[in-house]
């Protein structure tokens, strides 16, 4: 069966842009991490955090998250440098949580490093 | 060249709308919206990356995603969904993801373009020396998915044509730091297009892994260019347009995995209806 040959741009562009559509809708976190059980009373926060833009940077601050009593859980979604946060509010605020993530680190070098800056909390 | 044939030759020029104005605007919108998401990605806008729909980054991080040690790097589930779609693509159109959309596809096409107009007019590679080159590509697919499962890392991304020209080379990755590839990568990315002048895509068929992962589907793609061998005149224009080598005018329907469907042979072919675009038929 022969296909008018001027269709072939337009479905390849077609066809591309609704596999970026489909694409979109099926993205899943980073790094997904359950750091304790879930308490009757929690909340959820997305942070958009500064910094966070590989795996390797998701792995820290997900370790320093962790570390920390009333985080449950912990997503990272690296490509919009975006953290859920699910935690319990009479543990932990979002102040210290912000606080948390915003720690700096004296290298060995003497130099301080600040890795991750929050720039905007959604709940 | 005989009268009835230069009658049908004048007739196709006079068409007012060309196949190639078609996949000229589609190389021209995907370059632009890449190029437009690396300005901003380079200006730090948040969520901008080039990396966010890269289906070769699907092929690198599959096969850590499927040993549940999460995706690689800056690299997302979205990647391998894209990388599934542009299989799928492929499954349909053959390799249209290389002449449509992929960019360093639409750069060494140009730069050809330039070459055949002010370099060297008539450029054959020789065919045996060409059809063993095209092999070389599997070998750079082998080696980036062995470094990539072995290092955890992206150790192709320094060496990437998308990734560095779109990054001016601003990029940074493991091999930078290892052994400074990365200062030396946009100077040798641009020497290798640069050898499209002289030798037609020379990139995308000797050295591009991504046309290795896309060859098997390609081959049987359901979407192919079909000859018509009763009114073929046998002048052999439709292999001399193919710049990948492929020989039209021996196929009925064009099975050859390296064929883009970049419809230069229809263009090219004197006789209307000998070679048209088609769904399956036998392989030959």
């Amino acid at each position: 069966m022969k296909i008018p040959a001027f269709l072939l741009a337009p479905a390849v562009v077609v066809s591309f842009f609704g596999v970026v559509f489909a694409a979109n809708l099926w993205d899943l976190p980073t790094q997904q991490s359950k750091i304790a059980e879930a308490s009757a009373k929690t909340t959820e926060i997305n942070v958009i955090v500064n910094g966070l833009f590989c795996r390797g940077k998701s792995n820290f601050l997900v370790n320093m998250l962790s570390q920390v009593p009333g985080l449950v859980n912990v997503d990272t979604y690296v490509q919009e440098q975006r953290a859920v946060i699910v935690f319990d509010p009479t543990k932990i605020s979002q102040i210290r949580i912000r606080q948390i993530i915003e720690t700096r680190f004296r290298l060995s070098d003497g130099r301080i490093v600040q890795p991750f800056s929050v720039r905007e909390v959604r709940e | 060249m005989s009268k009835a044939l230069w009658q049908v030759e004048r007739g196709r020029r006079s068409m007012l709308f060309d196949v190639r104005h078609g996949r000229t605007l589609s190389q021209l919108l995907f370059l632009s919206l890449t190029t437009w998401i690396a300005y901003q990605m380079i200006n730090g806008v948040r969520g901008a990356t080039i990396e966010k729909y890269c289906p070769f980054g699907g092929v690198e991080t599959l096969i850590p995603w499927l040993n549940k040690t999460g995706t690689l790097c800056s690299l997302s589930t979205t990647n391998i969904s894209v990388l599934a779609g542009v299989l799928l693509i492929t499954f349909l159109y053959k390799r249209v993801f290389c002449s449509h959309i992929c960019p360093i596809g639409s750069l060494s096409e140009w730069i050809g373009s330039l070459g055949r107009r002010y370099v060297i007019k008539s450029r054959r590679m020789p065919k045996k020396l060409d059809q063993r080159l095209m092999w070389l590509k599997y070998g750079v697919l082998g080696l980036i998915i062995w470094g990539t499962v072995t290092y955890s890392e992206l150790i192709f991304r320094e060496a990437c044509p998308y990734y560095v020209l779109l990054t001016l080379g601003s990029g940074h990755g493991i091999l930078e730091g290892v052994i400074g590839i990365g200062r030396y990568s946009l100077p040798v990315i641009l020497a290798v297009l640069a050898l499209g002048l002289v030798a037609p895509f020379a990139f995308c068929k000797y050295l591009c892994p991504f046309a290795a992962c896309l060859n098997p589907f390609s081959r049987i793609g359901l979407i192919r260019i079909h000859r018509t061998p009763d009114t073929c005149v046998d002048c052999k224009r439709c292999d001399e347009a193919c710049e990948w080598g492929v020989k039209v005018s021996e196929a009925s329907r064009v099975t050859n995995a390296e064929c883009t469907n970049c419809q230069n042979c229809v263009r090219r072919c004197p006789v209307p209806e000998t070679l048209s675009l088609g769904i399956g038929g036998v392989r030959s």
